[in-house]
C-alpha cells in the first residue's frame, strides 16, 4: 500500500517507484500540501485527481576541488583528498608554554610532562619517543621581570624520550620565574 | 589536589616534575621519572617566598624543606653578580666621564649593609626584601 491514513494524516509510506497512482480513499483527507524547505523546492503540486508532483533537491549538487584539495566523483560517494605539499616533517612534534612560578605547564603538544630540575633547567618528557635524538629543538627563556633571557639546550640530555633545555639571564636573579617556549621538529 | 612527582637529584637538589593534564600522574612516574620518585600533594611544598629558593630545597625525611643555609648563600650570590654588574657600569662611568649617582663610598656602604642583612636574615621574606645593588 503506498499511502495509509489516519484520521486526518495522509503518510505516503512506501519509497519504491509508483506503477499505479494511488488512491485515496479517506474521505477525511480531501487536501494535500507540499512545504519546500532549504535545499528542497516543490513544484505542481495539486490536491485531486492525476498530477505530477516534483519535489528537487536544490541543496548541494557538486563538489568542486580547491587549492590542495581534490575530488573524486561529483554525485553519490565524493572522496576528498588533501593533496597539499604540507607534510608532517614541517609541523613540530612537541612544542610547550611552561612557567617556573608554580611550574605550571601552559599549553603543549607531545608532552607527557615538565620536571624542574633547579638553576633554570627543565626537562620535557615527550609523550612518544623520537626515532632517533637527530631531532631539532628550539627554546627561549622569557623573564617575568623584562630582563634579557635566553634559553640554551643542553647537548649532553638529548634523548629520544625527552630533552633539557636551560634558562640564562643577563644578571644573576633567581627569582624571575622564567617563561620557557620549546618546540621540536624531525622528520 | 593537584600532585606533582618529586625526587632527588645527584647534586641533592629536588626536581619536580608536573604532568600535564590528561595524563594519569602514575603513568608519568614509571614513564618519566627515576626509581626513587615519589608523588605528593603540590599543598606539601613549600609555598609563597619558600617556593622562590627552589635551589635550596632538600628532602628530609620525606618532606621538602628549605635549607635556609643554602638559601642565604644563594641569595647572596645573586646579591654579588648584581653588584658585580653594577660596578662595572660604575667603572665605566668613571672612564667615560659620566658621574655616578651615588659615590663610591657610599656604593661600597650600600654593599656591606646588604650583606649584613642577607648575614643576620632568618626567614626566606627577609632575604627577599633586601634590595640588591641598582
Amino acid at each position: 500500500m503506498a499511502i495509509t491514513t489516519s484520521g486526518t494524516t495522509l503518510t505516503f509510506n512506501d519509497s519504491t517507484t509508483q506503477t499505479t497512482a494511488p488512491v485515496n480513499t479517506n474521505a477525511n483527507v480531501n487536501s494535500a500540501t507540499a512545504v519546500a524547505g532549504t535545499g528542497i523546492s516543490v513544484t505542481g503540486i495539486t490536491t485531486t485527481g492525476a498530477a505530477t508532483h516534483t519535489i528537487t533537491n536544490t541543496g548541494v549538487t557538486s563538489v568542486a576541488a580547491g587549492s590542495g584539495i581534490s575530488v573524486s566523483g561529483s554525485t553519490g560517494a565524493v572522496t576528498i583528498t588533501n593533496t597539499s605539499s604540507v607534510n608532517t616533517s614541517q609541523l613540530a612534534k612537541v612544542w610547550l608554554a611552561y612557567s617556573l612560578s608554580g611550574q605550571s605547564i601552559l599549553s603543549s603538544f607531545g608532552v607527557s610532562s615538565v620536571t624542574y630540575n633547579g638553576t633554570g633547567t627543565i626537562t620535557v618528557n615527550f609523550s612518544s619517543a623520537f626515532a632517533n635524538t637527530n631531532y631539532a629543538t628550539l627554546c627561549t627563556a622569557a623573564r617575568s621581570d623584562n630582563a634579557n633571557g635566553v634559553g640554551m639546550v643542553n647537548d649532553t640530555a638529548i634523548a629520544t624520550g625527552s630533552v633539557q633545555v636551560k634558562a640564562i639571564v643577563n644578571s644573576s636573579s633567581l627569582f624571575s620565574d622564567p617563561y620557557y617556549s620549546v618546540a621540536c621538529f624531525s622528520n | 589536589m593537584a600532585q606533582r612527582i618529586i625526587h632527588v637529584t645527584e647534586n641533592g637538589n629536588v626536581a619536580v616534575t608536573t604532568p600535564v593534564e590528561g595524563f594519569d600522574i602514575n603513568e608519568v612516574l614509571v614513564k618519566d621519572c627515576p626509581d626513587h620518585a615519589i608523588i605528593v600533594d603540590s599543598s606539601e611544598l613549600p609555598q609563597g617566598d619558600d617556593a622562590k629558593f627552589f635551589d635550596a630545597w632538600e628532602l628530609v625525611d620525606g618532606k621538602v624543606i628549605v635549607n635556609f643555609t643554602k638559601a642565604k648563600a644563594i641569595r647572596l650570590e645573586e646579591f654579588n653578580a648584581n653588584a658585580l654588574l653594577v660596578a662595572q657600569a660604575r667603572q665605566l662611568n668613571n672612564l667615560s666621564g659620566i658621574p655616578n649617582a651615588q659615590s663610591d663610598a657610599d656604593f661600597l656602604d650600600s654593599l656591606n649593609t646588604g650583606r649584613s642583612a642577607i648575614d643576620a636574615a632568618t626567614t626566606t621574606s627577609e632575604l627577599l626584601a633586601i634590595v640588591s645593588p641598582k
